[in-house]
């Protein structure tokens, strides 16, 4: 069975309607704009300063921050108490265990920035507060968590719920284009978090590129396998995206994963920010970026991209990608022969070929 | 338009120790710029009174350490942070040798005015540039490692003994994971409450350079005590 792609277009302009999945390591950011109207969800670190300053966004309409975790909101502060940067609304999803101190530090920033009158408003995120999030041609939709999971707040044991994390009510955004649904970000829920959303039939989560929960790492209690095969088909991507940096201490995204998306999605092009260590080891040669996109990317400095910053991109023909797909997957299998791994990357193990629009021919 | 090391001409040099002083002069001299080595400041001199004898300059560069052989009121940081802050600017940056280690507190008062600090062993390329930094600031233009907005502080710890007190902090705009030390005499100036008045757990806002690369490039400007958390931000 082949990949669909949309029929070649002029490369989309910086001015565009586009959603940005920032290469920030292991964590997580988007940035979402229409032409020079932005929003952003989350920032892990100053990629994401940087991406906007190249963009030449000045004005945030939208800062959603999913979830009080570091790998989410360590560039957060810094993105709000910037005056570079003028301010619309900020929406933060509680955190009801108020204890750790990434959770302090954003309250204080949060209510200097509300005392030097640089924000419009300060809202909490759930299903049915502020609804709908519009910046421009694009909106955000809060697909989770639902007022009453977030009143609850995480680190309690529920009988409605089961035992709810910070990660369970993790905020997931859909974001549509033009009406279109192109992303859907899907922080660090877990297996609780998915099954409230597919108990509640009438919450539709399909989109084209599912930025996978957690980093492709384990979703809690609930089998690997059996939650990315659930939550891959109730979003029926064309491509899974794994925000997940080369590290010691994660080796992500677990194989278990990839073979629960492969099962619900076998057509799915899957793209990693970074070189994951199943693919590539840490001390081997560096690979060519010659396929990357423009957007600023964490890995570029340690030459440990593999799809870098992904760029999704609607045009009146549906969405493009930058990088191309078939140029990440001609990258990924050039690796995996340089390096003489001897077996296919993860992304590629029962993967459909990858058809080349441009010339015609197909790679696997 | 970039500033040019070529619209500097005259050079003064402030160091207690006369070679010292010699042989930095000799590093401007190789680039075409006349170094004059300041005179021994009067006794008891303030920094500004001094700064109000010397002669007409484009750029002053201070060691930090004057009261080796001078009787003097100031350190070289005082000098060159009230030399850079005077309505009509002098660009001042400060040579030490103590960069790095735990006399270079006694610098951090005075950052947020001074542009740069060099370590006296800086070769020429990092002396030069530090004089161009200088310059950039007495035009107002700023780089992104020294602008400073405002940004929540928590105080981790307080040192208020010894010459130059200090608070352990953590700074929300710059990172939650790098413990960074707040001058507790800017500290005292800005705020009026002593030292050993200010207790861990407390909060601060100041003006900071977030962008700072290093803990010791920071500095701190208009400190003062955090309000309580309003309601509104309490119950989120």
């Amino acid at each position: 069975m082949s990949v669909p792609f949309l029929p070649r277009q002029s490369a989309p302009s910086e001015g565009d309607l586009a959603v940005t999945i920032l290469d920030v390591g292991h964590g997580n950011s988007a940035i979402v704009r229409d032409g020079q109207r932005c929003a952003v969800v989350d920032a892990a670190d100053d990629t994401t300063h940087a991406e906007l300053e190249r963009l030449g966004c000045t004005g945030l309409e939208e800062v959603i921050v999913s979830h009080v975790d570091n790998d989410h909101i360590a560039g957060m502060s810094r993105l709000l108490l910037d005056p570079r940067w003028s301010l619309g609304r900020v929406r933060v999803n509680t955190d009801a265990s108020k204890d750790t101190r990434a959770w302090r530090h954003l309250q204080e920033t949060l209510q200097l920035v509300a005392d030097d009158k640089r924000i419009t408003g300060i809202l909490p995120v759930s299903t049915d507060t502020g609804l709908p999030i519009r910046v421009g041609r694009a909106e955000l939709e809060v697909c989770h968590p639902r007022s009453l999971m977030a009143l609850s707040g995480p680190r309690t044991r529920d009988a409605r719920f089961g035992t709810v994390t910070s990660n369970t009510m993790s905020a997931v955004i859909r974001i549509h284009l033009d009406g279109a649904a192109a992303v859907l970000l899907a922080s660090d829920i877990d297996g609780v978090g998915l099954r409230d959303i597919l108990d509640r039939r009438s919450q539709q989560l399909r989109a084209d590129v599912l930025v996978f929960p957690h980093h492709g790492g384990l979703p809690g209690a609930m089998n690997p396998v059996e939650f990315a095969r659930s939550l891959t088909s109730a979003v029926e991507p064309r491509m899974v995206i794994f925000s997940m940096g080369t590290s010691g201490r994660t080796a992500n995204p677990r194989p278990e994963i990839i073979e629960g998306v492969r099962a619900a999605a076998p057509d799915a092009h899957i793209a990693c920010t970074q070189l994951s260590v199943h693919c590539h080891e840490a001390g081997s040669p560096p690979p060519s970026e010659g396929h990357l996109s423009k957007a600023m990317a964490r890995g570029r400095s340690t030459n440990r991209c593999c799809a870098g910053s992904i760029v999704i991109t609607r045009t009146e023909n549906g969405f493009q990608y930058a990088p191309p797909l078939f140029r990440h997957g001609e990258f990924v299998l050039a690796l995996a022969s340089e390096t003489g791994a001897g077996s296919l990357p993860l992304c590629r193990a029962g993967a459909s070929p990858i058809l080349n629009p441009a010339a015609g021919n197909s790679v696997r | 338009m970039a500033l040019q090391l070529e619209d500097v001409h005259r050079v003064g040099i402030v160091d207690d120790v006369k070679a010292d002083a010699e042989a930095l002069g000799r590093l401007f001299e190789d680039f075409d710029m006349q170094a004059l080595i300041m005179p021994r400041p009067r006794p008891r001199a303030t920094a500004e009174e001094y700064l109000s004898t010397l002669p007409p300059l484009d750029v002053l560069v201070c060691d930090h350490q004057l009261r080796s052989s001078w009787t003097v009121a100031f350190t070289g940081a005082e000098l060159a942070a009230r030399a850079n802050s005077r309505p009509h600017k002098l660009p001042a940056i400060v040579m030490s040798s103590h960069v790095g280690t735990r006399e270079a507190s006694s610098i951090h008062r005075w950052r947020a005015d001074i542009p740069a600090v060099v370590p006296k062993q800086a070769d020429d390329e990092e002396v030069l540039g530090a004089v161009r930094y200088a310059l950039e600031e007495a035009a107002g233009k700023w780089s992104r490692e020294r602008s400073r907005f405002r940004t929540p502080i928590e105080v981790l710890a307080v040192h208020p003994a010894g010459e130059a007190p200090y608070a352990e902090v953590l700074v929300s705009g710059w990172s939650l994971t790098q413990v960074a030390q707040l001058p507790l005499l800017r500290f005292e100036e800005d705020t009026g409450i002593p030292p050993d008045a200010l207790l861990p757990g407390t909060w601060l806002r100041a003006e900071v350079n977030c962008y700072a690369p290093r803990a010791e490039d920071l500095c701190f400007a208009h400190i003062s005590l955090a309000p309580q958390l309003s309601e509104d931000v309490r119950a989120l």
